[in-house]
């Protein structure tokens, strides 16, 4: 079920380890990201991004009543039962040892490790899974834990030089990484728009294969996902800004593309963003005028690969 | 070395009395979703008749086994178990989820009951059409509730446990609007 529901392969997964996974809809376009944990022989816990985690328990329920009703698998959502917390940094694993009662090494939990832990008594869940770049763990404990779990977490990391970081630090974090959120994927691009087609399996059956295959979907002259940094006077970049080849009049008809996601990065020292540019992955190293009508910002920026920040992803790895 | 408190889903925020009528909450020990497997409904039923004393609800239902063990009817071939820690032996028919802390579970009492819910669910939950023992899966307020007959006078409703705060909220407004028409 899991290989017809994500474009790439879950069956190879083994038991206690975790995959990031692509879903796609019966269009082609991609519909969801998220991970998959196997925590036993045949029980699996999904992630689905906030915003369709509705969607995607829809789409499970219909593939299991409508499109095989003969497979023997039951989904059911259990987002309420657990309180989970993502623990990133490099002293992510020295914060999580002063609570579990069973220290973890890189040897014992390695990137994508996943199972159950004892933290003060309490049974739960560690994932080590990353949507900041850094080396991350996601740990979950009964929701009634919630409050007390995350208090003495923060009080832990504050004793660390760390402290609690919110939504746009986070956001920052994964646009530095290039990985994206429904800020991207947002109901009009493919995974070759994304740049990731090798997720796409040749070798089983998903869901919206077919339709991915159609021309107009793996066009090259299609908008790709690109990084912009600022190049010119105005360093501002701002998410729904268009973009123009320099020589072109700002007028519709010349749009080259769009911005999804900006920030400020204090890592490189200025705005960074994400967005998609015809042909963008032609064109790194160009110029290309951001028009921003609605701000009152037109700046040049320089198309740059997706991810800012260690490509190797060695610091998510420790 | 530190320890963790745990707080249920209404802390500070129950009980709570307006007029002739009560809301508490019931923080049961445990609540598993029992779904199960193609063709294991009866098996499992067995199951449970053998471990905690009542069979899987029917549609609408729910069942009453030994001490505080209830099964109330959770949508489509899907029961929940409040009460016990499900017996092992239950894996064999159906997946077990534990949803223990997932949910905010409240009893609402008193003569008016029903007139309360009647403001904040858009289905008849008067006893003529949900008698005693019956459970449906509804909607209070837009929020998803599982809403249980226990007595004629005497409520159950669940909601995420997320929901909580608005739940009690606008279950208090509508006993005060109640107890306001006299």
């Amino acid at each position: 079920m899991l290989d017809f529901v994500y474009s790439n392969t879950f069956s190879t997964l083994k038991q206690g380890r975790v995959r990031y996974g692509l879903m796609l809809r019966e269009d082609g376009f991609v519909m969801d990201d998220g991970t998959t944990a196997r925590l036993g022989p045949n029980h699996y816990v999904m992630t689905t991004t906030t915003a369709a985690a509705g969607e995607v328990m829809a789409h499970l329920e219909f593939i299991l009543q409508v499109l095989h009703p003969e497979w023997d698998a039951r989904a059911i959502s259990v987002t309420e039962h657990w309180a989970q917390f993502a623990v990133a940094g490099p002293k992510s694993r020295e914060l999580l040892n002063g609570l579990l009662d069973q220290p973890i090494d890189g040897d014992s939990w390695p990137f994508i490790a996943c199972g159950e832990v004892s933290v003060l008594g309490v049974k739960g869940r560690l994932f080590r899974i990353s949507f900041s770049g850094e080396e991350a763990y996601e740990l979950a404990l009964p929701a009634c834990y919630g409050d007390s779990l995350f208090r003495s977490l923060l009080a832990r990391a504050e004793g660390l030089g760390g402290g609690a970081y919110g939504m746009e630090a986070l956001n920052v974090l994964r646009i530095e990484k290039g990985f994206i959120t429904h800020a991207e994927i947002n109901g009009t691009v493919t995974a070759h728009d994304l740049g990731m087609a090798g997720m796409l399996s040749k070798k089983k059956a998903f869901i919206g294969q077919a339709m991915a295959a159609r021309p107009g979907l793996v066009d090259p002259e299609r908008m790709q996902m690109v990084g912009l940094k600022p190049i010119g006077a105005v360093k501002e970049l701002s998410a729904g800004a268009h973009l123009f080849s320099p020589e072109d009049p700002v007028e519709r008809i010349f749009d080259q593309g769009y911005v999804t996601s900006a920030g400020f990065s204090p890592l490189m020292g200025h705005m960074i963003a994400l967005g998609f540019l015809k042909q963008g992955v032609n064109r790194i190293g160009d110029e290309i005028r951001l028009v921003d009508h609605m701000r009152g910002i037109d700046t040049l920026c320089e198309v740059v690969e997706p991810v800012f920040f260690d490509p190797e992803g060695e610091r998510t790895r420790g | 070395m530190a320890e963790l408190l745990a707080k249920t889903a209404c802390a500070g925020l129950l009980p709570l009395t307006v007029g002739g009528l009560s809301l508490s909450e019931s923080a049961p020990a445990a609540l598993t979703t029992l779904a199960p497997y193609r063709g294991q409904e009866q098996a499992l039923s067995k199951a449970l008749m053998a471990a905690h004393g009542l069979g899987f609800p029917a549609i609408h239902a729910s069942t009453q086994g030994k001490k505080d063990a209830r099964a109330i009817w959770f949508g489509r071939d899907l029961a929940l178990l409040i009460g016990p820690e499900p017996d092992s032996r239950l894996a064999q028919h159906a997946a077990l989820s534990d949803q223990s802390q997932g949910w905010a579970v409240v009893e609402l009492a008193g003569v008016g009951a029903a007139e309360v819910l009647a403001r904040l669910c858009p289905v008849d939950l008067r006893a003529a059409a949900f008698p005693v023992g019956a459970s449906l899966r509804t909607e209070a307020k837009h929020m998803m509730v599982s809403i249980s007959r226990l007595g004629e006078d005497r409520f159950q409703i669940m909601v995420f446990r997320s929901m909580a705060r608005t739940l009690i909220h606008d279950l208090k407004t509508a006993m005060e609007a109640g107890a306001a028409r006299g």
